[in-house]
């Protein structure tokens, strides 16, 4: 289990991007996004999203905005950025070529277990 | 669509626990971030724990059943702030970086054009055919641009402001001992350089310094007048309750 956080610990800003890029979503529909997306297997305290929400607000590869909608509950949405969609296309390219390489390196020589 | 919260649409309080989870959590963002953006965070996780016990209650759980398994999902209170106060610190590092460039660069600015001035003057200033119109000009230029470049450079980018001057400073005087050495006889040149090192810099860093605590004053008495009224508002507020 802390294997698994370890590695997702690396790549929530890609994942947060990556469901931001399919519509604005507040914090709480974004954790919800990744588990269902998942399968449930990524799953992190949701606390944990925050501290990389806030960094991407920074970066300005996100926007975050507060939505009053007439009889409800304010709500933070946040937005993919044009930078933000530049950055998720790159972080994409990158987590595809470490798959590659890791896939690669684990099939070995093995001409069977050769990635797909 | 806003950039802040609209809280009066919230007509209750949190939770007790839920309250005193918030209170734990923004605890490490004191003196990281202002009070409004602490508010707002508090009401975003507040939000969203709502909105998460609210979900996990549907599921037949009591609410404060709910509530207490949001929290757990949620993380440790104290964790989560202080991930925020790592975010944040990074930046602050980045932002600390900047605002050295830019006290470098307005450094240079007020320092470097009078010590242009100043050669400009001295070039037409020689020993063997002294212009006595000149003398005064040079001695005011001379004497006051330490005290100007160092109180501009901390009024302008109060952040870093004394080591902008000096490093400013630095490079000022290398630039001029380059264009002394080329245009001015080496007796004037270095009387120059002698005057920037042990009158523009010491002076130069000290006005600077005083620049940054009078702007700090000045800000600090804002804040305390405006810490009274909240104060004295508070005081009201209670007196009413009671």
């Amino acid at each position: 289990m802390e294997e698994e956080r370890e590695l997702l610990r690396g790549n929530t800003h890609t994942l947060v991007m990556a469901v931001l890029r399919d519509g604005p979503m507040h914090g709480y529909a974004i954790a919800r996004e990744i588990n269902r997306r998942s399968g449930e297997a990524l799953r992190c305290k949701q606390g944990t999203l925050y501290p990389v929400l806030y960094a991407l607000e920074e970066e300005a590869l996100i926007q975050g905005i507060w939505e009053h909608a007439e009889g409800e509950r304010p709500r933070k949405v946040y937005v993919l950025t044009e930078a933000g969609l530049g950055e998720l296309a790159h972080r994409i390219r990158l987590w595809k070529q470490f798959n590659a390489a890791m896939e690669g390196v684990i099939a070995g020589d093995n001409p069977d277990a050769q990635p797909a | 669509m806003h950039s802040r919260p609209d809280t009066s649409l919230l007509s209750d309080e949190p939770a007790p626990l839920l309250a005193d989870y918030l209170d734990h959590l923004c605890a490490p963002l004191i003196g990281v971030m202002s009070y409004e953006r602490r508010r707002e965070i508090s009401l975003e996780v507040r939000l969203h724990l709502e909105s998460l016990a609210e979900e996990l209650a549907e599921q037949g759980q009591t609410s404060e059943a709910a509530l207490t398994a949001a929290l757990q999902e949620f993380g440790e209170p104290w964790t989560v702030g202080e991930g925020m106060v790592r975010t944040l610190s990074s930046h602050a590092s980045e932002s600390s970086a900047r605002s050295a460039r830019t006290a470098m660069a307005h450094g240079v600015a007020w320092f470097g054009l009078p010590a242009a001035a100043c050669l400009l003057l001295l070039t037409q200033h020689s020993v063997d055919d002294p212009r006595a119109e000149l003398l005064p000009l040079l001695t005011l230029l001379t004497l006051m641009t330490p005290v100007f470049g160092g109180a501009l450079t901390g009024f302008t980018s109060p952040a870093r402001a004394e080591s902008g001057a000096c490093r400013a400073l630095a490079l000022v005087g290398a630039i001029s001992l380059g264009i002394a050495l080329l245009l001015l006889p080496s007796r004037m040149g270095l009387v120059f350089l002698g005057v920037q090192a042990a009158y523009w810099f010491p002076i130069g860093w000290l006005a600077a310094r005083a620049a940054v605590c009078i702007r700090r004053q000045y800000h600090r008495g804002c804040f305390l007048r405006l810490a009274g009224r909240r104060l004295s508002y508070v005081s009201l507020h209670e007196g009413v309750k009671r």
